[in-house]
C-alpha cells in the first residue's frame, strides 16, 4: 500500500503542464514529403516539384477558360465541376489509383470535358471490366454535369512507371 | 495404358527442342494481351498519320512513335528527363498532332468544293473595294467552353460605310455630317453605325440599314429655314468675312502687301481653324503671321 | 557728319540684326536710331538684372517661385538669353507710332520659360524707357477675387478693388524710372469718379493713380482711366508701352465670380477684365503686348487621363482669338545641349550645386537627361543635387 502511493506520488511530480517559451517556427511545408532512409519514398514528377515551380516547371492539372474577367459568374461553377470529376474517379476505380488520384488532368474542348490522366494495373485487368467501368463512368459524369465527357485515362503497368524520383 | 508421354520423354524432347507445345486456352490470350507491345512499335514509316490521329485528343505515349522526353533534372547530364510512358506533363499540354501540314491539306481539299475563288481583280488591287464593296458589316460570333452557348456581345453589329460612293452634293453632304455627328469621319470619309439596340442581331443589321437609308434621304431634302443660317451657324470658320481679315487689310493697307500673301495666309488660317491644332501647325502660323505683318527675317 | 552718322547707324543695325538674327521691317522708312535702344546680348548667354532694378520692377513676385528664391538664396537674377527673348525684343524694336500694337503670344510646353521670358522683356522695357503695364496673372483678376462691389460707372459690372489698388500699386513701382515724364503728361478730360472725389483736365495722369491707391473703391474705374489716357499719349508718340499679362488666355476662360443670383460671372462682366481687353485691342499705336498662353486656366487636376493642348487657339478659345488676331505667336522650347551647359557652368561657379557627383562631367550629363532639357525639371533637379 506504502509503496503504491510512493508511486502515485512520484508520478504525479512528474506529470505537470509545460508552457513553452520559445517562438514558433513556422515552417513552410508545402509540397514536401518526407524522405526516408532507404529511399523507398516514391516521387512522381507532380510531387518532387514544389509549389513555385507551377508555371515553370509543372503545368496545370485542370485548364478552363473561367478566370478571365468576362466568365466571373460561372467560375465557382467549374471548379465544383473539377472537384465533382475528381472525387468521382477517386472513388469508382479504388485499386487503379496512382497516388491516391493527383495523376488526373481535366481538360474542356468546348462543350466536352476531356479527363485525362494515369491508373494502374498491378495485376492482370479484365479489359471487358474496364470498358465497362469506362461506359459507365462517361455515361454517368455526362448526365450529373449535363456536357460530354470523355475518359482518355490511360493504364500503366505499377507505380513504378511514374517513378521521378526516389527519395 | 494411360495417353500420356512419361516424364523421361518429355523432359528429352523438351530438351532437344523437338516438344510439341499445346496451345493454351482463354489464360494464354489474357498473357498475351497482357504483354503486347505498344502500338507505335507496329507502325510503317509511311503510314498516313492523319488516319492514326485524326481529330485532337490527348497524349498517348504507346500511339505516339517518337522518342519523346519531358520535365527538368537538376543535370540534364548525369540523368535524362522523364520518359514518354507515364509523363503526366506530355498529358497536361495541348498537343496538334491532329493538326500536321498533311492532315491540314486534307481538310482543305475537302472544303474546297464547297468554295467559289475570291475575285482576282480584289486580289490585284486592294483600293477596288472601297469604290465597288462601300458598305461593310461587322459582327462578332463567341465560342465558350461549357454549356453556355449565350454571349450578349454577339448582337453587338458594326456598320462602316464609305460616304463617298452616295455622291452627295456640297450641302447634302455638310447636312450629312451634320445628322450623323461624331459617327461620320472627315478625314478618312467613312461613317460609322455601331448598333445592339434590338435583341438580335439580324434585326440590328436590319436597323443598321434603316438607319443609312434616313440620313440619305434626310440630306438629301431642303428644307426652308436652312437659307436662315448665318456666319455663326457654320461647321468650319472661314477666313472670308472675319474679323481677322478685316483687321489685317487694315493694317495693310498702310503698307503694300500684294494679294498672294493674303491669300496664302488665309488658306493657312483656314486650315489652322478648322483641322486639329498641333505645335507644328502654330509655328507655320507664326511664319506667316511674321511674313504678313511685314516681320519677316532680314535677308541675312 | 550727319550722312557719315546715318550710314554709320545704319551699319551699325545690319550687323546687329545679323548678330540677333532679327527682325527688319521692309516697310519702314524711319528707322529708330540704334543709340536710342540698348541691345540684349547674344542668345545663350546669362543676363544678369541689377538687384535694385529687379527691386523696382517686383521681381520677386513676377518670376516663378523656383527662381524667386533662387534671387533670394543666391543675391543676383541670372537669367539665360533664348530664342523667344531676342524675337521680342526685335518686335519691340519694330514698334513705331504709325503701326497699331503689335500682340505677341508665348506659348509652350510647361517649364520652359513662358514667365520668364515675359520678365526679361519687362526688364528690357525698363533699360529702354518703356512704360511697363504688367499683370502678374490674370488669372488673379478672375479666379482670385476677394471681395466685389457692382460698379456705379457701368451697371452690371462688377469691381474688383483689391487686386485694381494693388495693381496700381505694382504699376507705380514699377514705372519709376519714367515718373516724371508720367507726371507731363496730362489728362485729356474731367474724371469724376463719384460725387466728391474728381481729376479736373489737364492734370498729370499720376494723380489718377494717386487717387486709385488712396480710394479703394474708386480703383477699378481709375485703372480704367489711367489705361485709356496711356493709350492717348502712346497714339500721340509722347511713350511707348509694354504690356505684359502673364496667363492672360485666362482673360477669357473661367471666373470664380459669383453674381446676385448664385451663378458665376463671366468674365467680360468684370472691370478690370474688360480694361485689359482693351488694353489688348489693337486701336492704339507705339505699344507692344506680351501675353503668355498658359496651360493652367484649361488643366483640370481631377481629370487623370486627359493631357490639355498648349497651343493658342485652344487655350485663347475661339471668342479670345478672334480677339487677338492679328497676332504673332512665339515658340518657348526645351533647352540644347549648349543652353543646358551654360546653366550648369553657372550653378558650378555659385556653388549652388551641392554633392560632388554633380560637379562632374557624368553628373553633367546626368542632370541634362533626367530633366529631359525640361528648364523647370533641370532648375529642381541641381537644386536637389
Amino acid at each position: 500500500m506504502l509503496r503504491s502511493i510512493q508511486h502515485v506520488e512520484n508520478q504525479l511530480s512528474q506529470s505537470c503542464r509545460h508552457i513553452s517559451t520559445t517562438s514558433t517556427l513556422c515552417k513552410n511545408r508545402a509540397g514536401k514529403t518526407k524522405s526516408t532512409t532507404n529511399r523507398t519514398q516514391l516521387l512522381t514528377y507532380e510531387m518532387a516539384q514544389k509549389p513555385h515551380h507551377l508555371g515553370v516547371r509543372k503545368s496545370w492539372l485542370t485548364w478552363h477558360s473561367q478566370n478571365l474577367e468576362e466568365f466571373r459568374q460561372s467560375q465557382p461553377l467549374v471548379v465544383a465541376q473539377d472537384e465533382v470529376v475528381r472525387r468521382f474517379i477517386r472513388g469508382f476505380f479504388p485499386q487503379n489509383l496512382i497516388v491516391s488520384g493527383n495523376e488526373i488532368v481535366i481538360k474542356r474542348r468546348g462543350n466536352v470535358l476531356i479527363v485525362a490522366g494515369f491508373l494502374q494495373y498491378s495485376r492482370r485487368l479484365d479489359i471487358r471490366r474496364i470498358y465497362w467501368m469506362f461506359g459507365f463512368a462517361e455515361e454517368f459524369l455526362s448526365i450529373l454535369l449535363k456536357q460530354p465527357v470523355k475518359l482518355e485515362l490511360a493504364f500503366v503497368e505499377s507505380e513504378k512507371d511514374v517513378a521521378y524520383n526516389y527519395i | 495404358m494411360p495417353k500420356r508421354k512419361l516424364r523421361g520423354q518429355t523432359q528429352l524432347e523438351q530438351a532437344t527442342g523437338r516438344a510439341e507445345m499445346k496451345t493454351r486456352s482463354r489464360t494464354d490470350l489474357m498473357d498475351r494481351l497482357a504483354q503486347r507491345p505498344p502500338r507505335s512499335e507496329e507502325m510503317d514509316a509511311d503510314q498516313k498519320w492523319s488516319d492514326v490521329w485524326p481529330a485532337a485528343r490527348t497524349f498517348a505515349a504507346s500511339v505516339v512513335p517518337l522518342p519523346v522526353r519531358m520535365g527538368s533534372r537538376p543535370n540534364t547530364e548525369k540523368r535524362a528527363p522523364f520518359k514518354k510512358e507515364g509523363n503526366l506533363e506530355l498529358v497536361k499540354i495541348p498537343n496538334f498532332l491532329h493538326l500536321t501540314p498533311a492532315a491540314i491539306q486534307q481538310h482543305c481539299e475537302a472544303i474546297k468544293k464547297f468554295c467559289t475563288p475570291f475575285p482576282p481583280e480584289l486580289l490585284n488591287t486592294p483600293e477596288l473595294a472601297k469604290t465597288e464593296l462601300p458598305i461593310s458589316v461587322d459582327y462578332n460570333t463567341y465560342v465558350h467552353q461549357g454549356t453556355n452557348i449565350r454571349d450578349i456581345r454577339s448582337r453587338v453589329v458594326t456598320m462602316k460605310v464609305q460616304v463617298a460612293a452616295l455622291k452627295f452634293s456640297e450641302h447634302a453632304l455638310e447636312k450629312f455630317a451634320r445628322l450623323a455627328a461624331n459617327r461620320y469621319d472627315e478625314t478618312t470619309g467613312i461613317l460609322t453605325i455601331i448598333t445592339d439596340r434590338c435583341h438580335t442581331r439580324k434585326q440590328n443589321i436590319d436597323y443598321a440599314y434603316y438607319l443609312l437609308t434616313v440620313l440619305y434621304h434626310e440630306a438629301l431634302k431642303v428644307e426652308s429655314w436652312e437659307k436662315l443660317s448665318a456666319r455663326a451657324d457654320a461647321l468650319k470658320v472661314d477666313f472670308d468675312g472675319s474679323t481677322t481679315k478685316s483687321r489685317l487689310v487694315e493694317i495693310i493697307e498702310k503698307t503694300h502687301v500684294d494679294e498672294k500673301s493674303m491669300e496664302s495666309f488665309g488658306k493657312m488660317w483656314n486650315e489652322y481653324r478648322n483641322t486639329e491644332e498641333t505645335p507644328e501647325k502654330t509655328r507655320e502660323y507664326a511664319r506667316r503671321a511674321k511674313e504678313i505683318l511685314g516681320l519677316r527675317k532680314a535677308e541675312v | 557728319m550727319k550722312p557719315c552718322a546715318e550710314l554709320a547707324s545704319h551699319v551699325a543695325r545690319r550687323v546687329a540684326v545679323r548678330r540677333l538674327g532679327g527682325v527688319h521691317r521692309h516697310f519702314c522708312t524711319e528707322a529708330k536710331a540704334e543709340s536710342s535702344l540698348s541691345l540684349l546680348p547674344d542668345a545663350g548667354t546669362l543676363y544678369e538684372m541689377e538687384m535694385p532694378v529687379a527691386k523696382q520692377l517686383n521681381m520677386r513676385t513676377h518670376l516663378p517661385s523656383s527662381l524667386s528664391k533662387q534671387m533670394g538664396t543666391l543675391g543676383e537674377v541670372v537669367t539665360l538669353v533664348r530664342e523667344p527673348i531676342v524675337e521680342v525684343a526685335s518686335c519691340m524694336r519694330a514698334v513705331n507710332k504709325t503701326f497699331p500694337t503689335l500682340r505677341l503670344v508665348l506659348w509652350g510646353p510647361f517649364g520652359t520659360g513662358k514667365t520668364v521670358t515675359l520678365n526679361q522683356a519687362v526688364h528690357h522695357a525698363y533699360n529702354n524707357n518703356w512704360a511697363i503695364i504688367n499683370l502678374r496673372s490674370a488669372m488673379e483678376l478672375t479666379r482670385r477675387v476677394k471681395e466685389i462691389e457692382m460698379s456705379s460707372f457701368v451697371s452690371g459690372r462688377i469691381n474688383d478693388p483689391s487686386n485694381a489698388v494693388a495693381f496700381l500699386q505694382n504699376f507705380k513701382q514699377q514705372n519709376q524710372h519714367i515718373w516724371k515724364l508720367l507726371g507731363e503728361l496730362l489728362t485729356e478730360r474731367d474724371y469724376e469718379w463719384s460725387k466728391s472725389e474728381k481729376t479736373l483736365k489737364d492734370k498729370p495722369i499720376t494723380e489718377i493713380i494717386e487717387m486709385g491707391i488712396s480710394a479703394p473703391f474708386l480703383a477699378s474705374d481709375c485703372v480704367g482711366a489711367l489705361f485709356r489716357e496711356l493709350r492717348r499719349h502712346a497714339t500721340a508718340d509722347k511713350l511707348e508701352v509694354l504690356v505684359a499679362i502673364d496667363d492672360a488666355n485666362s482673360l477669357w476662360g473661367k471666373t470664380l465670380v459669383k453674381r446676385a443670383d448664385r451663378t458665376y460671372a463671366p468674365p467680360s462682366d468684370l472691370t478690370l477684365v474688360v480694361h485689359f481687353r482693351r488694353m489688348i485691342q489693337n486701336d492704339w499705336m507705339n505699344g507692344c503686348v506680351l501675353m503668355v498662353a498658359d496651360k493652367k486656366e484649361v488643366a483640370d487636376a481631377r481629370d487623370e487621363l486627359g493631357v490639355s493642348r498648349y497651343t493658342p487657339l485652344e487655350l485663347f478659345g475661339e471668342e479670345g482669338f478672334e480677339f487677338i488676331e492679328p497676332f504673332l505667336p512665339i515658340e518657348t522650347t526645351n533647352y540644347t545641349e549648349s543652353e543646358s551647359n551654360a546653366i550648369y557652368n553657372y550653378y558650378v561657379k555659385k556653388n549652388w550645386l551641392a554633392t560632388e557627383a554633380a560637379r562632374t562631367e557624368e553628373g553633367r550629363k546626368q542632370l541634362m537627361h533626367l530633366s529631359a532639357f525640361n528648364p523647370f525639371y533641370y532648375e529642381r533637379l541641381c537644386a536637389f543635387n
